[in-house]
């Protein structure tokens, strides 16, 4: 079994520790292994090696670019037959028999191939309730029956596998290489269409958002506006050098009040790399626990960033920090927190026995304190 | 964090369809899933832009265009479309906005009907396309649909002219008309092959009916090849864009970065309760609207094209495969003849791959009776080949 594919570009213009101060970034450990540390690839510049969790390695070269730069390719407008062309072999139909507290019926959503012998990932919200999953490869016209490996509701991921091999493999953009203003492509099973998977362009219109849902909170997520729609979940944003920057996830909606036009959401590709890892490690049997705080919150309503305290758990660590209701917590580990969806991100994609920096204010006063994160406790 | 002030929302078609109800703010993409009570012709929405009004104004303005044109000309031109030359450079070429609109605004025209239907008395606005220099304006079918009065606007004119349907045909959408004027700008339209996913195209129309010139918005082409289930049966072979576009850019043109007319956007998918659609537009491609206009000629000249005739019924597949899924056999039918069997999937007919029941129904109707075609179904796994000898569509009741 390979790893994740991922191209090496130079992690750009800024330093890790720039993005840290730069303060929209959540933090986000790397698993060991996982990826590239960015300091070091930026000054050799050339060549990374990604190792998967199951040990095997694999190793790509960058084009030439210069050590500070992103890839040229991203500065140019974007080619999008050339970005399909590229892609379209590695974005496959994922469809889904679903029986739930919804009832009974079919889902379709869009997968991407990520190793030659057959691991696609896609959301797990695509294969939420399913009682049997197919993937329909690109050029083919009868679906293949697909396994699924392990998913993880709270990062809304899901590692499919289907019996293949020779199968072609998409690349993932190094981490945080995707700036606002970016031009991108989102590929996808957009309602169900009869024929080819639609092809739509737009930019990325923010970068590191965060978002509640059913399971939970999703962090570090792309803002784009190339149209996505139902179907286009699990689905590949992609760069103009064809690489994946994201997985198409959910869709603003325009309310009774508000009205919402092309705002979609894209989980990273750096997330997507540490959540596949996660997942190919929970089928060896080893499930990922979660870090927990022990703090009800709730977002602000002043403008500010951060996420308000409303709840302490007695004897959580929260409650050894000397957390209290009211206290608006700024940053996690130097990173600044959008939201109560941002905390609650950040303090899940840590582990257990994790220390954990915590910034929060109280009485206009800004306090600095370190934890130990603990077990989330059963229910 | 507050909710922002909400934007506000002219809507110069009245809600017809009534608005779906409203969803919650923040809803997850989720996958697509088949809805329970309908299949997907709901969620298309053709593009007329209607308002339903008191009866007493559209007669009158009706009236009063009639008495402004006392001898109208209605010709069946027979001046040729214009063609735009093999052009691949084209493809490599960014959409210049501006210039594009300024070329082919000039063969933009507002549609306006006054509509008659079970009672009520209303307005439909769309766009056209000039055709010819001689007054022959193509537009959709539906725009026209149950109309007792076309009016059209011509670039830079005021007040709308009367127009007369030459011919129309609800299947393939498409209606000509014609407007008793000379010396207008005629659109040109591209090669039908000059077409690709991914090159940027700009929609040209009158969105909403909003006052003033046509709408522009720029996208690009997500898909081709795009069969929709309609009212009126199926359209196949259209251009899946993103470019934004809303009610009463029906029969208006999306073009290239040439200025040319690639397709006539037709139809918008729609979010419903469960699925939330997002800049997925439907156009005719011009592999459709080129043969389509010598069609409609010749019917206005008096001659009608038969459409062949299969006879089976058809459902979608529900496995994410491809094809479509043979529900029932017409007794005595070409189908029955040839051997297809319910429950069989057909993937091809005549040679060119099809997807879902709208694919299989509009490949058939495209071919004329007496045509033999093969058609490819997978029985029990295995691909059968079938020759089929299609008949003319016999006239039926509801």
């Amino acid at each position: 079994m390979s790893s994740v594919v991922v191209e090496t570009v130079p992690p750009g213009r800024r330093s890790r520790r720039d993005r840290r101060t730069a303060g929209a970034l959540l933090a986000v450990l790397l698993l060991a292994g996982a990826t590239v540390t960015g300091a070091k690839l930026a000054s050799s510049g050339t060549t990374t090696t990604t190792t998967g969790v199951n040990g095997s390695t694999s190793t790509s070269s960058s084009a030439s670019a210069p050590a500070g730069s992103r890839p040229a390719a991203l500065d140019q407008s974007l080619d999008v037959a050339k970005v399909v062309s590229i892609i379209g072999p590695s974005v496959v139909k994922v469809s889904v028999d679903i029986s739930g507290a919804s009832g009974n019926g079919e889902g379709v959503g869009t997968g991407i191939i990520i190793s030659a012998d057959g691991e696609i990932v896609t959301n797990a919200h695509v294969v939420l309730d399913e009682t049997a999953v197919r993937v329909l490869l690109p050029g083919s016209t009868e679906p293949i029956s697909a396994e699924v490996v392990g998913t993880d509701p709270g990062n809304d991921l899901a590692l499919l596998r289907v019996k293949a091999t020779g199968l072609p493999v998409a690349k993932f953009a190094a981490d945080d290489s995707a700036i606002v203003g970016d031009q991108v492509v989102a590929m996808g099973f957009a309602l169900d269409l009869p024929g080819e998977a639609s092809v739509t362009a737009g930019i990325i219109s923010a970068t590191s958002r965060t978002m509640l849902t059913e399971n939970g909170a999703l962090n570090g997520l792309l803002q784009t506006d190339a149209a996505i729609s139902s179907g286009n979940s699990g689905g590949p944003l992609l760069n103009a050098a064809g690489q994946v920057i994201g997985i198409n996830t959910a869709v603003a909606r325009a309310s009774g009040s508000n009205t919402a036009s092309n705002i979609g959401f894209a989980i990273s590709s750096k997330e997507i790399q540490k959540v596949v890892g996660q997942l190919r490690t929970a089928k060896g049997g080893t499930a990922r626990s979660e870090g927990y705080l022990g703090v009800g919150v709730e977002d602000r309503r002043d403008g500010g960033r951060g996420a308000i305290v409303s709840q302490v758990q007695p004897g959580s660590p929260a409650a050894k920090l000397g957390l209290q209701e009211g206290d608006i917590v700024r940053k996690v580990d130097g990173d600044v927190i959008d939201g109560q969806a941002g905390l609650i991100a950040a303090i899940r994609d840590l582990s257990p026995g994790d220390t954990v920096q915590i910034e929060y204010v109280r009485d206009a006063k800004t306090v600095t304190g370190s934890v130990v994160l603990a077990e989330r406790p059963k229910n | 964090m507050s909710p922002l002030p909400p934007p506000q929302l002219y809507d110069g078609c009245s809600s017809f369809p009534p608005p779906a109800p409203p969803s919650p703010p923040d809803a997850r993409l989720g996958r697509w899933r088949r809805p329970i009570k309908h299949n997907g012709v709901l969620w298309v929405v053709a593009l007329l832009c209607t308002a339903w009004a008191a009866g007493l104004l559209g007669v009158y303005v009706g009236a009063r265009i009639e008495k402004n044109q006392p001898s109208a000309v209605y010709r069946n031109s027979v001046q040729p479309v214009v063609l735009g030359t093999s052009r691949d450079s084209v493809f490599d070429k960014r959409l210049d906005v501006a210039a594009v609109t300024a070329r082919l605004r000039p063969s933009v025209v507002t549609v306006s009907s006054d509509i008659s239907e079970k009672g009520q008395a209303g307005e439909g606005v769309g766009t056209g396309i000039v055709l010819t220099a001689d007054g022959q304006i193509l537009t959709n079918a539906h725009v026209v649909e149950g109309a007792t009065q076309v009016r059209v606007r011509l670039f830079g004119e005021r007040n709308p002219r009367s127009a007369k349907i030459l011919a129309s045909d609800a299947s393939h959408d498409l209606a000509l008309l014609a407007v008793d004027v000379t010396g207008l700008t005629p659109a040109t339209f591209a090669e039908p092959t000059n077409v690709r996913v991914g090159d940027e195209v700009l929609a040209i129309g009158y969105a909403l009916d909003l006052d003033g010139e046509a709408s522009v918005t720029l996208g690009i082409v997500s898909a081709l090849d795009r069969t929709i289930l309609t009212a009126s049966g199926a359209l196949d072979g259209m251009i899946q864009t993103d470019a934004a576009i809303s009610s009463g850019n029906s029969g208006g043109p999306l073009v290239n970065s040439a200025g040319e007319v690639v397709g006539v956007n037709t139809a918008v998918a729609r979010s419903d309760a469960t699925n939330t659609a997002s800049n997925i537009g439907f156009s005719i491609s011009n592999a459709h609207v080129l043969p389509e206009i010598e069609v409609l000629r010749a019917k206005a000249g008096g001659v009608d094209k038969p459409e062949g005739f299969l006879g089976v019924g058809l459902a979608e597949r529900t496995d994410g495969g491809r094809g479509a899924l043979v529900t029932t056999i017409n007794a005595g039918s070409p189908a029955e003849k040839a051997g297809i069997k319910s429950n069989d999937i057909i993937v091809q007919v005549g040679g060119i791959d099809v997807d879902g029941s709208a694919g299989v129904i509009a490949a058939v109707r495209n071919h004329t009776p007496g045509d033999d075609i093969a058609v490819v179904v997978e029985r029990n796994g295995a691909r059968q080949n079938f020759t089929v000898t299609l008949v003319g569509r016999p006239v039926t009741t509801g």
